[in-house]
């Protein structure tokens, strides 16, 4: 079952966080990209059902419907940005009493807990108090409550902020299980290598609205003719800064590899470009409109 | 009947010592209303200091514990979150602070209970004023949190409100709604008169709070 999202518009005062927005999500992993203020959490906030769109309406199938709280809140997880709460309660209680507020049924709450504490990496840390839990481990939390009682939809914003590497690795292989084909996990992040890395569908948003949304490979191709890679002197690299936008660079033997941007097409030249570079082609190319 | 249970055990332990603190505060004033009586009588004074206290101590406990309940909800980045969770806004607000309520009222009844059988006075006034004071300013404190969206501002509205109507509503009536504070318990026609103006701020606070009550 597909959400469809149709024409929602959200303001903030006379602010328009989200402007005309249409898109449909699919089974599977799907990525939400943009700049600070593009208007992701906005749209993953009201999907979780914490705000009211202004504007347009949100269907989930043939007959689910975002006005219908109650049984869309019955079918999400979400992880906001912060995860603090519960900061007296030990992990496993914690969990315990948000598979009540789940409505999680009695008999399968021991084994849903389990589940959620296998799987973010917590069950060593089921007795600890969650106050003293580090940022990592706290994240791992907010990770297990939405994933518990294993919904249909999973709402993750900035899901990896604060883990470490060999958590973050974790965190992808859990998201890769979750995903079995049937459910919708809606990942947005700054991380654009992580959403390459789990994505198959990528949308991506700025200033309110959705630029493009497709495969992770189709997107990556639309900057392909755009992109160049080169070594060049610092003085030259420089020059290069000032009239032209500049994805990476590294130090290289005789100065810096760099990775850019260039409004000239290449023909004939093709580069493998990633989904940063089309990131910020597509990103670039909107804010000179 | 059981879900009820552990719900409101999840709510009570979720505040932590925030909620340990209310039946500790009234044990400590119930050891001090000993002392204290037990001194006066062998005085041979009456003892009107006590029922003051009372009325200052134990609505003011029950609107911490108001504000304590809506802390993990309001005022704790990621509070949010809870808003997605297949619970009415309803449930955030009212029916969890009624169950908090009918709990707090039976505390409410067994420290009456012990003040009144230490000063050897009548139950019932002192349990009805102390209900509808509790009532008033547990709704003041819930209105506040709800609007300011901080505990620490709650609380300085809870204070407010009690310490206004206590120390300048002695010398300027008007300035009083809820409180007796003679020391001598309220006469019938005090009683009145708090009742009505309790049910009018309470109904208005808890109406108004949950209306203000959003993600």
């Amino acid at each position: 079952m597909d959400i469809v999202i149709r024409n929602l518009s959200k303001f903030y005062g006379k602010v328009q966080a989200l402007n005309e927005v249409n898109m449909t999500i699919s089974a599977g992993i799907h990525g939400l990209l943009g700049p600070n203020g593009a208007g992701k959490t906005t749209l993953m906030r009201i999907l979780a059902t914490i705000l009211d769109a202004d504007r347009g309406e949100i269907t989930w199938g043939d007959t689910l419907n975002w006005k219908q709280y109650r049984a869309i809140k019955g079918k999400i997880g979400y992880l906001p940005q912060h995860f603090g709460m519960y900061k007296y309660l030990l992990v496993e209680e914690a969990l315990r009493g948000v598979a009540l507020l789940k409505d999680i049924p009695k008999e399968q709450e021991k084994e849903q807990v389990e589940l959620a504490m296998d799987r973010a990496n917590l069950m060593e840390y089921a007795k600890r108090r969650v106050g003293q839990l580090s940022g990592g481990m706290l994240r791992r939390l907010g990770i297990a409550q939405a994933i518990l009682g294993e919904p249909a939809l999973l709402i993750m914003d900035e899901p990896s902020v604060g883990l470490d590497p060999a958590e973050q690795i974790n965190f992808r292989k859990l998201i890769r299980d979750y995903d079995n084909g049937e459910r919708i996990v809606l990942i947005s992040s700054h991380i654009v290598k992580e959403v390459e890395s789990l994505c198959k569908i990528v949308s991506i948003m700025h200033r309110g609205k959705v630029l493009v949304t497709g495969c992770t490979q189709e997107i990556q191709a639309l900057a392909s003719r755009n992109v160049r890679e080169e070594i060049m002197s610092e003085e030259a690299f420089r020059v290069l800064e000032k009239t032209h936008v500049v994805i990476n660079f590294s130090p290289a033997d005789s100065g810096y590899r760099v990775r850019y941007l260039t409004n000239d097409e290449m023909q004939g030249v093709e580069i493998h470009a990633s989904l940063e570079d089309s990131y910020t082609y597509i990103i670039q190319r909107n804010q000179t409109l | 009947m059981k879900r009820v249970v552990w719900e409101v055990a999840l709510d009570l332990k979720e505040a932590g010592f925030h909620m340990l603190m209310i039946p500790l505060v009234a044990l400590v004033f119930l050891a001090m209303t000993y002392f204290v009586q037990t001194n006066l009588d062998i005085a041979g004074k009456q003892n009107v200091l006590t029922l003051p206290m009372l009325e200052a101590l134990i609505p003011s406990l029950g609107g911490y514990g108001t504000l304590m309940l809506m802390q993990g909800l309001l005022d704790i980045e990621g509070g949010e979150l809870a808003f997605t969770y297949p619970r009415t806004r309803l449930y955030w607000g009212l029916i969890r602070q009624s169950r908090f309520f009918i709990l707090y009222v039976l505390l409410i009844a067994v420290v009456c209970k012990s003040v009144t059988g230490m000063m050897q006075i009548n139950f019932a006034p002192i349990f009805t004023l102390t209900l509808a004071q509790s009532f008033t300013v547990m709704a003041v404190s819930f209105f506040g949190v709800t609007v300011a969206r901080k505990v620490s501002i709650g609380l300085i509205i809870l204070v407010a409100f009690v310490g206004i109507q206590i120390m300048i509503g002695r010398d300027w009536g008007f300035l009083n709604w809820i409180y007796a504070i003679d020391g001598m318990g309220p006469t019938q026609a005090q009683l009145s008169t708090i009742l009505y103006n309790s049910l009018v701020i309470g109904v208005f606070g808890w109406g108004l709070g949950q209306v203000w009550l959003r993600p």
